[in-house]
């Protein structure tokens, strides 16, 4: 039988929020900054709005972190259910539209010919994930690496298919998700224009 | 086909969980050099996600008292005071039974309030009520 899960108690997690080094908050940020730009495609939250959210609902308790998960993996986790479901929200939102009533009333209702919600998000993420691989269109390896994480490829398959060693291939995707991060924060906060 | 509209999200939600794996697993270093980039001074960085913490942190005691009163609220449901009706000419013919039964009854009862004076309407509606709060009226209630 397996034994139940045990949660960190709440004054444990504030300790050690309290206790987070420069470096921790700054992985924090960029983990939240990873979230809210490509998962949630950067149009409903800023990062640091999602990384408060995502400390209040552990704070007051919605979330429970296990006590065998550290607490950046922990908001990690939290970062991205809220950001799918924010995404998820936004995207069955209706459109609007003006009418008549049959009283001769204006007023508004759901637009019935609007497709939105399954067109515009396929269309974003197909525009995202172009972009993305457009912009390492000079970098044949850093190309195929990218790709090969949106097939869902581990490291030593890349590695594989790139020739690189360990070493060098970690240098590969440190410099992938320097350029992304500085792509987005050189442009608009939209993954997809 | 179904699987169509969500192969882009799945690939982007893939490539963002391989970006944040290496965050997590990249050194202190690493981190600040590439935190400084984007955000500048490092300290001063830190220092306003610290602030952003204090502030949840009251933000989040703030909400668990209104969840511990609305807790409290909701187990105060149904579990107010009993407020039996009694009948007050009842009860008092009672209350002079009593009195008359025990001759010394009527001298005991609130005499320390009462100072050797008569008992007013007061003092017989107090004594009444703690008499039917002791349930002295009870039987006679059901009947």
């Amino acid at each position: 039988m397996s034994q139940p899960a045990v949660n960190k108690p709440a004054n444990e997690i504030k300790d050690l929020l309290r206790a987070l080094t420069d470096a921790e908050w700054m992985k924090l940020r960029l983990i939240a900054r990873c979230h809210c730009n490509w998962r949630g495609l950067g149009r409903w939250t800023e990062p640091d709005d999602l990384l408060q959210e995502a400390l209040l609902r552990t704070l007051d308790g919605s979330r429970n972190c296990p006590s065998d998960i550290t607490v950046i993996k922990f908001l990690d986790g939290v970062m991205r259910s809220l950001a799918d479901g924010e995404w998820e929200k936004h995207s069955r939102r209706p459109v609007l539209v003006a009418i008549v009533g049959h009283g001769g009333e204006p007023g508004i209702a759901p637009d019935p010919a609007d497709v939105r919600p399954d067109s515009e998000k396929s269309l974003l993420y197909t525009q995202a994930r172009q972009r993305l691989i457009d912009l390492f269109k000079n970098d044949a390896e850093a190309q195929i690496i990218v790709e090969g994480m949106m097939d869902g490829m581990d490291g030593q398959e890349l590695r594989d298919l790139t020739e690189l060693d360990p070493i060098a291939y970690d240098s590969k995707r440190r410099l992938i998700r320097r350029r992304i991060n500085k792509d987005l924060a050189n442009g608009e906060t939209d993954a997809t224009r | 086909m179904p699987q169509d509209k969500e192969r882009d999200r799945e690939a982007i939600a893939r490539l963002t969980e391989s970006m944040i794996d290496h965050i997590i697993s990249s050194n202190d270093e690493e981190i600040l050099s590439e935190s400084k980039e984007l955000y500048g001074d490092i300290p001063q960085a830190a220092a306003q996600m610290r602030a952003l913490l204090e502030k949840t942190v009251l933000h989040a005691n703030k909400r668990n008292l209104e969840n511990a009163r609305i807790a409290l609220a909701q187990s105060n449901v149904g579990s107010e005071a009993t407020v039996l009706p009694i009948n007050k000419l009842e009860a008092r013919q009672c209350y002079e039974a009593f009195l008359v039964r025990d001759s010394d009854a009527s001298s005991k009862i609130t005499m320390a309030a009462r100072n050797g004076k008569q008992q007013s309407q007061r003092d017989i509606d107090s004594a009444l009520s703690d008499m039917a709060e002791l349930g002295a009226f009870l039987k006679s209630n059901k009947t």
